[in-house]
């Protein structure tokens, strides 16, 4: 069981070894707290413990602390508490069908305010939409705003808001914060630090107490070679639509070398996940064609060959009953032999400090900080000539995303071809790449460079 | 102003549904069937399920009843083989005009209303709470499952682990393919019930919200169970 | 972990099935995208069913496999609602079979699925009869047509023709079950009590 151990940054003499009665304690002194914290400092037990969800303890009824889980008799029965975790979808209730039922299921009458906070938090346009058909971002946005029409005691952010776009975040809180004055948040998450609306917040920092190392930069740079040497793709003339749908891409083309790094943009449904899935193979283009070194190739016929895929939710492509045969079965369907595969795997495994202790474990029972990372591994495996990447970052603290960097860095110098799609400004900040923007159907190349020295095209 | 409210197309729909499988005079079959199929194609929302029920399963139920009943057995149930080709026909075509005036009207008084107005329907008919909670969840997460399910599969197909082969082998394949849905599902199911005891939600207003019973739902209500009664007495008492 | 609002011990532990078998009634009716793309010539529309009941116990099985088909009714195929009483049926066999451990392993799950397949065939005749005259118009009608040309009656002919096809496709769908609950992992299905997880080897 991981602990965390809560060290008061701006209070340094607040050092507790209960972090769950400190962030009480700083919550009745401050309206909201901050807690910062790397991977597996235990944040999210906390959050949870605090607005009475049961995590993962070793006893039930009390935390990993030994503390006995607030009950009823401490709290008035009218009381809320609401709680907003990494994974958005299980933040929304579920038994809505819309926007507005959700917001008008959580706002226990309240409806005319709850509809003035959704305008503010730009949610009008999508009122009659399904929760699950909005983008992950609109989904955190709706979560958020569901969780404060309840006028809670105790709301939590954890980690929640990684998907809003950074410049909504602020005025995001501001919303929430000003829709009831009786309400605390306590917000923790990877990407908010320098975020206006903290300043007047408490920091509270979280170690972790046990013994999960983060990855090692210099081990991510060590990347094998592709099984086979990357060609050159050219995509000439790209034409698809979704059934039902118009068109997603218009005679899209553009000419992809192995070696460097593609940074694909673009707003949601402008055809980044649609041009990822044609060269991965899992779609076939409706006019046009990929070229691989000037010969022109059909990615359907033999799908994962060329192209590793990996996804931004890890937790779809968990397919084997443990972490090692996972990592395991790409290089071994790929046609590697036995002592070949257990080498890569293994090497990938250490590059994403996945320990052997975790090889027999059945990998959706990894914490999402770990599935994330042992699907990532999943895709490097196998040794494919191109990758691509979808926010391959997600979830992971600073130093875990700068490894993930030089992972991806790596790849690249020993000669394989990468396209990563991310929102992570400080991932992509460190790595020389070329901007490739999705736009009316097109693929447009705007700049290359890293953060640096980036210019455009 | 003329529409019925949830709770009552649910009451109509059961009691008409009911008269209509106890009915055995073809005329009026032939008109419930006339009547709610045209309904069904001037509703927006109800047109395109109904004509593909029309064309994917009544249209070939018609076909084989008439080719089965009125050609190869040549009589109805009961008879010698070829002894009454007509009779055949007429077996056929009733069954199938019954269920084709079942289905529609069960489409136009349930289709033509959003799902969710007609699961919360459900509330001011007593249904209990749990199966209306069950039937809302069911409706507002159906998309979700859709899209996980194609994400699934995807991302199979991505790692080229697709294989097809036999039945066995395809049915291993499926559950191999399902085990992160359910997975997520199970895991989703436990998280679910605690976010809304950690929220009340399940004591939320807006659930018990629900448009009243006017008059007209009344009409409408007395008109089907009179309907109803009628045609259970009429076939208890076939002359 | 107590509510702070007024609901019974018994209401909270029914409620704590409600996502459990909405989950249940969607695998019923959703993953056909998957299934046809790997060209499964046949219906799973019982897998939820039966991973429901073997998880949860009888109560839920029979509200997944039931309600399933009376929403399917209204969103799918509007002649579902009418096997909602087959539905009931797979969910008392199959919880009946797994108290007695005829789960546990696929040389036990291929006779139990006969016996589902033979049961699903006598339960749905009369509905098959009653409703579409013995003819549904797919594939099985021949075997129908053919029968009653030899002079058998309309019920026997559709359970003959039922005998044909549904011990084969139940088996399949008690295997599907069985090999997702073997793939999953057990920390998920360890809180699960009320069914029959233990008594076939899911959990410890």
């Amino acid at each position: 069981m991981v602990r965390g151990r809560l060290v008061g940054l701006r209070e340094p003499a607040l050092i507790m070894v209960n972090p769950h009665e400190a962030l009480l304690s700083a919550l009745s002194s401050h309206r909201h707290a901050y807690v910062s914290g790397p991977n597996f400092s235990a944040r999210s037990e906390a959050l949870q413990h605090i607005t009475r969800l049961p995590s993962a303890s070793e006893t039930p009824g009390s935390d990993s602390y030994g503390n006995k889980l607030p009950d009823s008799a401490n709290s008035r029965a009218d009381e809320r508490f609401a709680y907003v975790g990494p994974e958005i979808y299980h933040s929304l209730s579920g038994l809505a069908t819309s926007v507005k039922s959700e917001l008008m299921l959580h706002s226990f009458g309240n409806q005319r305010e709850i509809t003035r906070l959704a305008m503010e938090a730009d949610l009008d346009d999508v009122l009659d939409r399904s929760c699950f058909e909005l983008s992950g971002g609109q989904q955190a946005i709706l979560a958020t705003v569901a969780a404060t029409a309840l006028r809670p005691r105790v709301l939590a952010l954890d980690c929640c808001l990684e998907q809003v776009d950074a410049d909504r975040r602020d005025s995001l809180l501001r919303a929430v914060a000003g829709f009831n004055s009786e309400t605390s948040m306590v917000i923790a998450d990877n990407e908010l630090k320098g975020l206006p609306f903290l300043d007047g917040a408490t920091e509270l920092r979280m170690e972790p107490a046990g013994d999960l190392p983060p990855m090692s930069a210099e081990r991510c740079r060590e990347a094998f070679q592709p099984r086979y040497p990357a060609p050159v793709l050219r995509l000439e003339g790209l034409c698809f639509s979704y059934p039902r749908s118009g068109p997603v891409l218009r005679d899209a083309e553009a000419t992809l070398a192995p070696g460097a790094i593609y940074w694909l943009r673009g707003a949601n449904g402008s055809g980044k996940s649609t041009v990822s899935k044609l060269l991965a193979g899992v779609l076939t283009p409706q006019r046009g064609l990929i070229f691989a070194d000037g010969k022109p190739i059909r990615p359907a016929l033999k799908p994962g060959a060329l192209v590793s895929y990996h996804f931004q939710n890890p937790d779809l492509q968990l397919f084997s009953t443990t972490a090692w045969d996972e990592v395991n079965a790409g290089p071994l369907a790929q046609g590697c032999s036995e002592a070949e595969a257990a080498w890569r795997a293994r090497h990938v495994l250490d590059q994403v400090a996945i320990a052997p202790t975790f090889d027999r474990d059945h990998p959706l029972d990894l914490p999402f900080t770990l599935r994330k990372r042992l699907a990532l591994a999943a895709a490097v495996a196998c040794g494919c000539p191109w990758l691509i990447l979808d926010e391959p970052s997600l979830g992971q603290d600073a130093e875990n995303t700068s490894a993930i960097g030089d992972l991806i860095r790596g790849l690249a110098e020993s000669g394989a071809g990468v396209l990563v799609i991310s929102h992570a400004q400080r991932l992509m900040d460190q790595l020389p790449v070329v901007e490739l923007e999705m736009a009316d159907g097109k693929i447009i190349a705007r700049a290359v460079g890293n953060a640096a020295g980036r210019r455009p095209l | 102003m003329l529409e019925p409210s949830p709770a009552a197309r649910w009451l109509c729909a059961v009691g008409i549904i009911v008269a209509v499988i106890f009915t055995r005079d073809l005329r009026i079959l032939i008109a419930v069937f006339g009547v709610a199929a045209m309904t069904c194609l001037y509703v927006h929302q109800v047109r395109g399920l109904f004509i593909k029920f029309l064309l994917w399963v009544w249209l070939p139920l018609v076909a084989w009843g008439i080719t089965v009943w009125g050609g190869i057995v040549g009589s109805p149930p009961g008879f010698p083989l070829h002894s009454d080709a007509a009779g055949g026909v007429l077996y056929a075509f009733r069954i199938s005009v019954r269920l084709g005036a079942a289905v529609s009207v069960l489409q136009a008084f349930l289709l033509s209303v959003d799902l969710e107005d007609l699961a919360r329907g459900l509330f001011s008919l007593r249904v209990p709470r749990g199966i209306v909670l069950v039937v809302l969840s069911v409706v507002a997460l159906g998309p979700e499952l859709r899209k996980r399910s194609e994400q699934v599969l995807t991302a199979r197909a991505a790692r080229g682990l697709l294989n097809r082969g036999g039945r066995l082998r395809a049915g291993r394949e499926a559950a191999n393919t399902l085990v992160p849905l359910v997975t997520w599902g199970f895991r989703s199911a436990a998280m679910r019930f605690e976010y809304w005891n950690q929220r009340g939600l399940l004591e939320s207003p807006w659930l018990d919200e629900g448009a009243p019973f006017r008059m007209i739902d009344a009409a409408y209500v007395t008109f089907s169970a009179v309907w109803c009664v009628a045609a259970l007495w009429a076939y208890g008492n076939p002359h | 972990m107590s509510s702070t609002h007024a609901t019974s011990a018994t209401a909270q532990t029914l409620y704590r099935e409600i996502p459990y078998i909405a989950f249940g009634i969607l695998l019923n009716l959703v993953p056909a995208a998957v299934i046809s793309a790997l060209r499964l010539p046949v219906f799973v529309d019982a897998s939820g069913t039966i991973v429901i009941t073997l998880a949860l116990g009888v109560r839920a099985g029979i509200l997944t496999g039931v309600l399933s088909f009376l929403i399917g009714g209204i969103t799918q195929n509007p002649v579902m609602p009418a096997f909602s009483g087959t539905q009931f049926a797979i969910a008392v066999y199959v919880h009946f079979m797994a108290r007695r451990g005829w789960f546990r392993g696929v040389g036990r799950i291929i006779p139990t699925g006969v016996g589902l397949g033979i049961l699903a065939a006598i339960v749905s005749a009369p509905v098959i009869v009653g409703l579409f005259g013995g003819l549904t118009g797919n594939g099985a009608s021949l075997v129908v047509a053919f029968l009653l040309a030899t002079g058998k009656s309309v019920m026997k002919s559709v359970i003959l023709a039922g005998l044909a096809a549904e011990p084969l496709d139940k088996t399949l769908q008690c295997l599907i079950a069985y090999w997702l609950l073997k793939g999953m992992p057990k920390t998920v299905l360890a809180g699960l009590k009320k069914g029959s997880l233990r008594q076939n080897g899911f959990v410890a």
